[in-house]
């Protein structure tokens, strides 16, 4: 159950995310813009309504181009299709689909195969290319079985691969999603040091998976080689919950997922520390909160 | 619901994908037009304009399966590719970037990412609520979607402040959620 003052928290994390929403819709969002929209959509359900609608807005503006030229004929993009194909004459035409490999099976043949009628008794003694032609089918016949062998594995690599991707990418989605979903527990850092007075953050987290953001705003750009890292505090024990940059307006978003339940701690800071992250804080935070 | 045009350039994408030219051109006779527009509308110069047709009808010539129709038409999902690669192009000619333009393979990965599109059967509507946004209001949007030009590109080409910009921008698009309701409901 949320209190009022988390409710009132949230509408403006929401109107923050509206506001960024023509941008994103229109695609001149910034990356970090994008990320927030991101990470603060499933907690706003009126934005996400205004997200579908300006999206149906903006697909549809591309008709509205006003101008009326005549387009060139496509001479030049038949000359650059078969300049293509020349270079890639079958292998290269992509279709999204695996290739295939195959290679043509020829009919075995006795090229010089003799005419017993008319041998000699000398010359059956000499018929050994028949065995040679022979061996050398029976090694045609092994590189072909032995190259489908080969490709078939590198194929079943590869889709093993891609299924374990597949399964990393859902598993992540999945923790985003629960850490932005309804049973949430919000709190806000405030600036503890002067060079972060006018920052503003808001760290949302779910109890149940241990997961969670946090947006910050307004905090200064660093110096070549610092990272901002985001840590819980319980007296003089530290966990780092990851490192996160700033774009030119000092905005940032960190997706985390805590070893430890964020309830056993009592602060929330953000401070500077070399990049990469440090295991225990070696400067003051910038912002902090209680939880 | 597949209508006949949607037939056809499921039947045209298909024969692509066999490198079938003569599909290619048929595909480029029906969209070229558009394509180009919608490229020259956001570059502003020929040249440009036809070096993008050529390389969205040679993207789908590489890469026919990256149209998903599923997901809406062949056609609105052109504009889309072209307005996308336009703008691309656009931001690459103004920074004077030494780096080479992304690789065509690249960008397709890019826009099948990025490209959604909803097509609406009649475009009519939003046309004449585009014309009742105030000048300003409308001048914002189409700078932005057409042009690619973010928020601060705005405020200084327009010479007032990026917060205005935002506001402009926002209104624009809150009108014509509005209105668009509001047809809807009375069309009911």
């Amino acid at each position: 159950m949320k209190t009022q003052n988390e409710l009132a928290e949230s509408n403006d994390l929401c109107n923050q995310l509206i506001a960024l929403l023509p941008a994103y819709t229109l695609g001149t969002a910034t990356t970090q813009e994008e990320q927030i929209v991101k990470a603060l959509l499933p907690l706003c359900p009126d934005a996400a309504n205004a997200l579908t609608d300006y999206q149906v807005i903006g697909d549809n503006l591309i008709s509205l181009y006003p101008s009326n030229e005549e387009p060139p004929s496509s001479a030049a993009l038949l000359q650059r299709v078969r300049a293509s194909k020349r270079l890639q004459p079958v292998a290269q035409h992509s279709t999204d689909k695996p290739p295939v490999q195959t290679v043509p099976v020829q009919p075995l043949e006795r090229p010089f195969a003799p005419d017993i009628n008319h041998q000699q008794p000398s010359q059956v003694a000499h018929s050994r290319p028949s065995w040679v032609w022979l061996g050398l089918a029976a090694c045609f016949l092994l590189a072909f079985v032995g190259t489908n062998i080969y490709w078939a594995s590198q194929i079943d690599t590869l889709r093993r691969e891609q299924q374990s991707f597949l399964q990393t990418f859902a598993a992540t989605q999945q923790n985003t999603t629960l850490t932005l979903n309804a049973s949430n527990h919000h709190r806000d850092l405030l600036p503890s040091d002067n060079t972060a007075k006018n920052s503003e953050a808001s760290f949302v987290w779910n109890s149940t998976d241990q997961i969670g953001a946090l947006v910050v705003n307004g905090l200064p750009l660093l110096k070549q080689g610092e990272t901002y890292q985001l840590w819980l505090v319980k007296d003089e024990q530290s966990l780092s919950l990851g490192t996160f940059e700033v774009d030119d307006k000092g905005v940032g978003v960190v997706i985390f997922h805590s070893s430890q339940p964020v309830e056993q701690f009592s602060h929330i800071g953000v401070n500077v520390e070399p990049v990469g992250g440090t295991a225990k804080p070696t400067s003051p935070h910038l912002i902090i909160g209680n939880i | 619901m597949v209508n006949n045009q949607q037939f056809n350039d499921l039947a045209l994408v298909e024969k692509i994908s066999h490198q079938d030219e003569s599909a290619l051109v048929a595909l480029y006779d029906h969209y070229a037009k558009s394509v180009f527009n919608v490229a020259y509308y956001v570059l502003q110069n020929r040249t440009l304009a036809e070096e993008i047709t050529q390389d969205v009808f040679f993207l789908i010539w590489q890469y026919p399966y990256k149209w998903n129709p599923t997901k809406g038409k062949l056609g609105s999902w052109l504009l889309s590719v072209t307005r996308y690669m336009s703008i691309d192009r656009l931001r690459h000619e103004k920074s004077r970037s030494p780096d080479a333009p992304a690789s065509l393979e690249d960008l397709a990965e890019q826009i099948s990412s990025k490209v959604a599109f909803t097509a609406l059967e009649d475009t009519t509507l939003l046309h004449s609520l585009l014309k009742r946004l105030p000048k300003d209001q409308r001048e914002v949007l189409l700078l932005a979607y057409f042009r690619g030009m973010t928020h601060i590109e705005i405020a200084r080409r327009l010479q007032v402040p990026e917060g205005t910009i935002k506001s402009r921008l926002r209104l624009s698009l809150e009108k014509l959620r509005e209105w668009w309701h509001e047809a809807a409901n009375e069309h009911q």
